[in-house]
């Protein structure tokens, strides 16, 4: 016993304890749900019969990495997370660019392009959802003014998911451009005025000066944005439901499906752990990228 | 002064020990207007029976999770909870809920004993193996809106066959200013992917004699007359319903009608008052109701709900008393005087005259309820992911076109055989 409140004393008094608040979050918040996941998904358990908890290895990965619906799905969310986070990226920076300077106004229109960050995703997909209704949707209208017939974005399985695309790009893009603005800001001025001396034009200075010193800042942001996006479930259900038929499912919502409808629990586990799997192949490859240039 | 206070204490714990045998029972329900309308009448049950009643009111989807992870769990947290006809035989199957017929023969409250007058379909929905597991709150069915303004403008019958509705569908579908873009559409009915979408083709297919499962727990949904029923009903949302069909569910497709856009709507008989509110509807008086369209039987969008009592409460009695009173005649008819519901479940509530007098469709809702049968929905523990199959095949075929009907159907029974083998049911 002794020994155990000297160990606490010398705790106590040491640098550690001043993250230890943060460290139990941390592992009540995050470890433990994982492993709980990961050893939820060796399991097969279906919640409406709550006793009965096989242990069944990995016949739930095997089965779901055969599924041509998982396949389906994952190819899907790729799509949908590459092409958002490109389209955010370069949307991003020219909006970066566009706000890294002063002018009058700059605080409000800074507020306001970070507005759609904020909304409640349910409420974004609410507001969209009606935007793209072929009868009575604003994006309709405009087009119909311009002379085009109304179409159903969300109806229709070959435009549903850049339909979704485009509302994810709306939403993620401000924090995107917010990382990139703090990037950009924190630049030192220097090399660009030696640039400018040496006669470099403005796609010169961009490529060859602007993105290598700006590497950081913009693998933060697609990382963080890829993320953002792979785990995009409540805009996308209040907006399709994964429909028409499947053509908007993605992971989040196969996962979703699985566990809350079909209340397959170890299934969604081994989907949701797969996917964690994912997103770490990514994250490494990215960051991979980023350092081995240069 | 000190002796005053002793006194006052005494006084105190006299009137407490009073309600010391006072129970109180614990009681989940969903957002909506027959909820509300129960507990503003709480007082009375309470005044009745001494019980005291906790209630809590969540959003239904939140409701459906928070009552399954209190059944799983046996927490016993909630003593009645509101459970719709579809988890009846899932819950009775893992004895979540507590079975009612021993409770109905020797504990009935003479004046809330309504076991007699429960429409016999609603309470069949409540049954799994013969026994009852719940009493009917609501019972809602499925009738045809109309634009009685447009049939009168182009001299149609109400469509009584699958066949009448197809045609007038079609006569409705018009532009009606000369501009070349549709202004009116015939038809308009669940189409989504998701499984909220899944009651009405499930009652297309039943009108045309097919069940979703037969008695071997095999799926039908590749046989001829459900894919013609499918074809049907795919062709009809396709050719007579607004765009973007395949991605409508019920909210919206009421919207559509409520906006003016379409005309007519199979649909449950709970959006009869939304219909006449001029707030949220430009067609206010307009609609009319009739029965559901019928092929071989009337279709189905039936759907009934009741209370049932948690097999782990620790108050069933108490719980008992309460479920008895909420679901009585004699409650429904002090309701039905107040116009407030429609979805009665007690015969001669249905058949009264203040019924007729508040509930605008009161006749179509009575003849309705003598064709509901719960026997057009798959009443097993696995349905949602039946739904998830069906509701993803049709939404596809609402979207490609009816000629790939035939392989979609084919594919989801595939699937859904694999799915109930799976489950162990052969």
């Amino acid at each position: 016993m002794f020994f155990i409140s000297k160990w606490i004393k010398k705790f106590a008094s040491s640098d550690y304890s001043f993250i230890l608040a943060g460290l139990i979050a941390l592992l009540a918040l995050v470890v433990y749900p994982t492993i709980y996941a990961l050893q939820l998904s060796l399991k097969k358990w279906n919640l409406t019969e709550s006793t009965k908890q096989e242990f069944v290895g990995l016949s739930n990965y095997i089965n779901i990495l055969l599924d041509e619906r998982f396949i389906n799905a994952l190819t899907r969310t790729l799509i949908f997370v590459l092409v958002g986070a490109a389209l955010s990226l370069v949307l991003g920076f020219i909006l970066a660019f566009l706000l890294n300077r002063d002018f009058p106004g700059k605080g409000i229109i800074r507020a306001c392009l970070i507005v759609p960050m904020i909304v409640t995703p349910v409420v974004v997909g609410l507001v969209w959802r009606f935007m793209y209704n072929a009868e009575l949707g604003m994006i309709n209208y405009f087009l119909e003014l311009l002379g085009f017939e109304p179409f159903a974005f969300l109806g229709n399985m070959n435009t549903v998911l850049p339909a979704i695309i485009i509302t994810d790009v709306w939403q993620y893009t401000p924090f995107v451009m917010l990382i990139l603005l703090a990037g950009l800001e924190s630049l030192s001025p220097v090399p660009f005025e030696a640039a400018k001396i040496d006669g470099a034009n403005r796609w010169q200075t961009f490529r060859y000066l602007t993105l290598p010193l700006m590497k950081g800042p913009i693998l933060v942001a697609v990382l963080f944005r890829i993320m953002l996006s792979f785990s995009a479930f409540d805009t996308i259900f209040v907006m399709t439901g994964g429909g028409p038929g499947r053509a908007s499912e993605t992971l989040m919502m196969y996962v979703y499906r699985l566990g809350f409808e079909h209340w397959h629990m170890g299934k969604a586990s081994a989907v949701g752990i797969i996917m964690l799997f994912i997103l770490i192949i990514i994250s490494k490859s990215l960051i991979n990228f980023a350092n081995s240039n240069q | 002064m000190k002796k005053f206070l002793i006194v006052m204490l005494f006084i105190m714990v006299v009137c407490l020990a009073g309600t010391a045998n006072a129970q109180t029972i614990r009681v989940l329900l969903y957002e909506q207007i027959p909820s509300y309308v129960l507990m503003e009448r709480l007082p009375e049950f309470e005044k009745a029976t001494g019980i005291n009643v906790e209630y809590e009111l969540l959003a239904e989807a939140q409701m459906e999770k928070k009552e399954m992870l209190d059944f799983t769990a046996h927490t016993g947290t909630y003593d009645v909870t509101n459970v719709h006809f579809w988890y009846i035989p899932q819950f009775a199957r893992a004895k979540y809920i507590e079975p009612l017929d021993e409770w109905i023969k020797s504990n009935s409250h003479p004046e809330w004993d309504t076991i007699n007058d429960f429409v016999p379909s609603y309470l069949d929905g409540m049954k799994y193996d013969g026994k009852i597991y719940g009493l009917p709150f609501q019972g809602i069915v499925q009738i045809l809106y109309y634009r009685k303004d447009l049939l009168d403008q182009y001299n149609l019958e109400v469509p009584k066959t699958m066949d009448d509705l197809m045609n007038v569908a079609r006569e409705l579908t018009r532009d009606l200013d000369g501009d070349g873009k549709t202004d009116i559409y015939g038809y308009s009915d669940r189409g989504s992917a998701d499984p909220a979408s899944f009651m009405s083709p499930v009652g297309w297919i039943f009108a045309w004699g097919v069940n979703f499962l037969d008695e071997d727990m095999r799926p039908q949904l590749d046989t001829p007359l459900a894919i013609e029923a499918i074809t049907h009903y795919v062709t009809l949302l396709r050719e007579y319903g607004p765009p973007g069909q395949a991605n409508i569910g019920w909210a919206e497709a009421e919207q559509t009608v409520l906006s003016g856009k379409v005309a007519m709507h199979a649909d449950t008989h709970d959006l009869a008052p939304d219909m006449d509110d001029t707030e949220i509807s430009q067609v206010a008086g307009k609609i009319e109701f009739a029965m559901p369209p019928k092929q071989e039987r009337y279709a189905q969008d039936f759907f009934v709900s009741g209370l049932s009592i948690n097999a782990d409460s620790k108050h069933k009695e108490a719980a008992w008393l309460f479920v008895q009173w909420a679901t009585s005649t004699e409650l429904q008819q002090q309701i039905v005087e107040t116009g407030k519901r429609s979805d009665y479940t007690s015969q001669s509530v249905l058949a009264s005259d203040a019924f007729k007098e508040t509930v605008r469709a009161s006749d179509t809702i009575l003849k309705a309820s003598k064709v509901a049968d719960p026997a057009y929905f798959p009443r097993i523990p696995e349905f949602g992911q039946l739904a998830d199959v069906f509701c993803s095949a049709v939404s596809t075929a609402i979207a490609k076109g009816p000629e790939y009907v035939s392989t979609l159907m084919k594919e989801a029974n595939q699937t859904i055989t694999e799915i109930l083998a799976e489950a162990g049911y052969y």
